[in-house]
């Protein structure tokens, strides 16, 4: 089977304090942001993903319906699920709101461990330093701690 | 009303002089993958046997498919499939025939084009005697024989004893095909915390011959959280009360790890207003930290007490 899981198919984080339902339904958004699914491709069936991903069926179902209401994605009976014309400008405008809530939550993480606003900002620079030394650039962001060791292999 | 395959209601069990049910409901919707977590002893494979007609009950209320597993007809049996971790098939019996016989004891519903790739996907030996199969082998043929009938209920008790982790990870795929198809459902009782958070999309925890908690994983993870908060000197007398004050504050602790003036809420009604009156406590001078549970930190809180040790 050769159905487009671009990715997707990092292992899900059961210990996350973010749902699994919603873990799965970044991935996607930051896929179509990204131009891996462009408007009108079809996404996987929920059995594969299901599969690929070792969750409950039901979690996809879930992720599809949520997609499906926010209008990213519509399902046509017997053919599957595609992505909408308007998904692509959402999920990347979607996609800055979670990376921002992502250094919030980091910026946070600082100020417990008592930096101040100097030493954060030295941190970032460094870490983006060291990361467009990689091979890949680090061009792309991705959701989840997963993403960004993903993105490497599957951009 | 919901569509519920078993529906049970206050069921009751005495063994001897113990009771080991003592009053269990438990609701499993159709199309669900619900799995009861429970330690050794807290009776259940009781509610599961009870559930599927192989026990009958002391009192309460129970339905399977529709009607009372006491009064199961052929119709329904054949509708269903139940595994445990035994094996009751004569040692001497060769593979090939105990599939024979159970195709032929399942009739329509026996799909052979199923069965032979399950028996494929299960590495499982056709030529061999039942008797000269490792644990392992036996738990898959056990899971061979009940997945070929595409069961519209298929309750698993302790499926993944003597697994190892491919077969594990098969069972998993195929529970994952079987809830697909329209109407499958799943009941699994699991020591296998990391198995079950992935398959189930509904727990049941079971203590001391009742159901405590129940609901989708996401439920309980809403329901069931941490609050780290820092106490004033002397300022904790309130916050130590707070589990007999406050309805949904399960117990108040020291975690060894943390700095002196740190505590944890353990909240297993946690709303917004529950947290906000705990932090508001005199005495406890802000929140640090909220955070929902795992379902492994759930099952330890739900779950700890003086019972047996758990052994898987």
């Amino acid at each position: 089977m050769t159905e487009p899981t671009v990715g997707l198919t990092e292992p899900v984080d059961f210990e996350s304090d973010v749902p699994v339902y919603e873990q799965i339904g970044n991935r996607l958004k930051f896929a179509v942001a990204r131009g891996a699914y462009a408007p009108g491709d079809r996404l996987p069936s929920v059995r594969a993903l299901a599969r690929s991903l070792l969750v409950n069926p039901n979690t996809i179902v879930r992720v599809y319906r949520e997609l499906e209401g926010a209008g990213l994605i519509e399902s046509q009976r017997g053919r599957g699920v595609f992505v909408t014309r308007a998904a692509a400008r959402r999920c990347q405008r979607e996609r800055t709101t979670i990376v921002e809530e992502r250094l919030r939550e980091a910026i946070a993480l600082a100020r417990r461990a008592a930096l101040d606003d100097d030493e954060i900002e030295a941190l970032l620079a460094r870490l983006l330093a060291e990361d467009a030394t990689r091979p890949d650039g680090g061009r792309d962001a991705g959701s989840g701690d997963h993403e960004a060791r993903r993105v490497a292999s599957d951009v | 009303m919901s569509d519920a395959v078993i529906d049970m209601r206050g069921v009751t069990r005495w063994f001897g002089r113990e009771e080991v049910l003592a009053g269990a409901d438990l609701t499993v919707e159709r199309g669900s993958v619900t799995a009861l977590l429970g330690r050794n002893g807290c009776g259940k494979s009781t509610l599961l046997r009870i559930a599927v007609g192989l026990l009958g009950r002391h009192g309460g209320e129970a339905r399977v498919l529709g009607v009372d597993p006491e009064a199961l007809g052929v119709g329904e049996r054949l509708r269903m499939a139940y595994v445990n971790d035994v094996t009751a098939t004569p040692g001497r019996t060769r593979i090939r025939d105990e599939i024979e016989l159970h195709a032929r004891l399942r009739g329509d519903r026996w799909d052979d084009g199923h069965a032979k790739e399950l028996l494929e996907r299960f590495e499982v030996p056709l030529d061999k005697r039942i008797g000269a199969l490792s644990k392992g082998q036996q738990a898959r043929l056990r899971l061979v024989l009940a997945l070929a009938s595409r069961p519209e209920l298929l309750v698993l008790d302790e499926p993944a004893l003597g697994l190892d982790l491919f077969a594990r990870h098969e069972l998993m795929e195929l529970l994952i095909d079987l809830v697909q198809e329209e109407g499958r459902t799943v009941v699994i009782a699991s020591h296998l915390i990391d198995d079950v958070e992935r398959i189930a999309d509904r727990l049941a925890f079971i203590r001391e011959g009742r159901v405590t908690h129940a609901g989708t994983l996401d439920e309980l993870r809403d329901r069931f959280r941490r609050v780290r908060v820092s106490v004033e000197a002397g300022g904790s007398a309130a916050l130590d009360r707070a589990p007999s004050e406050l309805i949904g504050v399960r117990q108040v602790k020291t975690d060894r790890a943390a700095p002196p003036d740190e505590r944890v809420a353990i909240l297993d009604d946690a709303t917004d207003e529950l947290i906000a009156r705990l932090v508001d406590l005199p005495g406890v001078t802000r929140k640090i930290e909220v955070r929902r549970m795992t379902i492994r930190e759930i099952y330890l809180e739900v779950l700890a007490g003086k019972e047996e040790e758990v052994t898987s």
